[in-house]
């Protein structure tokens, strides 16, 4: 696998976590400190999660 | 340019303002509305829709499974009484849901987790939210798994099985950011087509059919029958789905209809299919074929020229397919927003889809896919459609009832035309 095909596959979940911890983020700032939490559960989850997924998949 | 930019930026403040201070707001980060009174409990603004398109949509959700392996581990269940289990799950499912209702007639227009969260604890609405959103999770994650092996060895064998889902997962994507409202439309503009096509389905290869393997009746025995209807009843989401979504109805006095209605037509439905497919293949086969809609659809020989139809039924099982992972996808991010209080759940739609994704590769094969489905999901999948819902809301009946001294609680005043209790305007 090239270094390019690498980056992305990678981009995505990376995008995907920013967009959701900015969102926690947001929401924590509104002072919805409860769905700040949620937010920033929903951006471990599938950010993390995706991007150790297709880190795992793509190195072994 | 930078007029445009300064535009933007001040619409963005004066749109986190006003969602800060509890006034209505016309656009959010998603483009979704917001009001005053949904703040007040937490409720997310989804729109509303009529009896036949709650009902098209319910219907369709449920009856999707039987494009998948659904036939096939019942046929292997109960033998020739296969066709008997959905009837009678859908029987059940009815009656639950029946029972719900009829708790939650003392809670006037309000959705489950909004009763729990007000009448008896957070942790419990939070809780019961949860535990809808993570089996939706992997409910439609399995499905879109099931989905993209079909595709990928019947239509698309040389397309690797990952591009098959991204695009399956782009379109159900969209079809969930679109809201309920877009949703109940599409599965009723797409039903008509659906029935018709499904009775081309059902009637063509009758040439086939055989009535004597659908003999003996009782395939094997009744108790066989009655434990897979019990298990089963996992498939029929109405009692979970309406009893938290009761608001979104437009008429609320038509719930209970759309629940019925939809939970028996869906058992007529499969069960009509489950004899045509053993009545045709036999049960030794049925048991056996991991997409027996599938095989159906090439048996179709009407002279020389209408044959090998099946290309023209993938478009009727991928649209079924896009309805049921959207409203899985939507139903995952609802009931995650509305466990954490969050004002919107559009946002929550792409990390939700990019899960799904990951939980879809996660089984190694097909054969890991299909025993999950059938060995862990069907068999307990009922604890959250069947007995959740309805200790939830027994729970929420008798802590009220305490709570209020014994007495019977006095529906509220009904809220102005076109309005329900928590806030979303129809």
């Amino acid at each position: 696998m090239s270094i390019l095909q690498f980056v992305l596959v990678m981009i995505v979940p990376i995008c995907v976590g920013i967009y959701a911890f900015n969102f926690a983020r947001w929401l924590w700032n509104q002072g919805n400190h409860l769905g700040g939490v949620g937010g920033y559960l929903m951006a471990a989850l599938s950010g993390g999660g995706a991007f150790v997924y297709f880190l795992f998949k793509l190195l072994i | 340019m930078a007029d445009v930019g300064q535009r933007a930026i001040g619409r963005s403040k004066h749109w986190r303002r006003s969602l800060a201070s509890g006034q209505k707001s016309q656009d959010g980060p998603s483009g979704s509305k917001t009001s005053s009174a949904e703040g007040t409990d937490g409720g997310i603004r989804t729109g509303h829709a009529g009896v036949a398109e709650w009902t098209a949509l319910l219907t369709i959700y449920t009856s999707t499974d039987v494009f998948l392996s659904y036939p096939s581990r019942i046929a292997e269940q109960t033998a020739e009484a296969a066709w008997m289990v959905p009837l009678l799950s859908a029987i059940i499912a009815a009656s639950v849901f029946w029972l719900v209702q009829l708790c939650m007639l003392r809670f006037s227009q309000t959705g489950l987790i909004t009763v729990l969260w007000e009448r008896v604890s957070p942790i419990a609405g939070m809780t019961v939210a949860l535990a809808g959103a993570a089996f939706f999770l992997v409910q439609t994650a399995l499905v879109m798994r099931e989905f993209t092996e079909t595709v990928a060895t019947t239509v698309l064998p040389s397309t690797p099985a990952a591009v098959v889902t991204i695009l399956f997962l782009l379109v159900v994507m969209n079809y969930a950011y679109k809201g309920i409202e877009g949703m109940t439309r599409v599965a009723i503009l797409l039903s008509v087509v659906m029935l018709g096509g499904l009775a081309l389905l059902l009637i063509l290869p009758l040439t086939w059919f055989d009535a004597s393997f659908l003999s003996p009746i009782m395939g094997k025995g009744v108790g066989s029958i009655v434990l897979s209807a019990l298990t089963n009843t996992s498939m029929f989401i109405p009692p979970f789905v309406l009893s938290i979504l009761q608001p979104s109805v437009r008429n609320q006095k038509h719930v209970l209809q759309i629940g019925l209605v939809s939970s028996l037509l869906t058992g007529a439905i499969i069960s009509l299919v489950l004899v045509v497919f053993i009545g045709t293949f036999a049960v030794a086969v049925t048991g056996k074929i991991p997409f027996p809609m599938y095989q159906l659809s090439r048996l179709i020989y009407v002279g020389r020229f209408v044959q090998r139809l099946e290309s023209l039924f993938v478009f009727l099982w991928t649209a079924a397919a896009v309805i049921k992972m959207g409203l899985g996808l939507w139903l995952t991010a609802y009931l995650y927003a509305r466990a954490f209080k969050m004002p919107f759940y559009r946002p929550l739609v792409v990390p939700f889809g990019l899960l799904m994704f990951i939980v879809s590769f996660l089984p190694p094969d097909f054969t890991t896919v299909m025993n999950l489905s059938g060995e862990v999901l069907e068999r307990y999948g009922w604890v959250v459609t069947m007995a959740l819902p309805l200790l939830a809301a027994s729970i929420a009946v008798v802590v009220d009832w305490l709570r209020s001294g014994g007495r019977r609680n006095e529906p509220d005043s009904d809220p102005p035309a076109g309005e329900n209790r928590e806030g979303a305007r129809a």
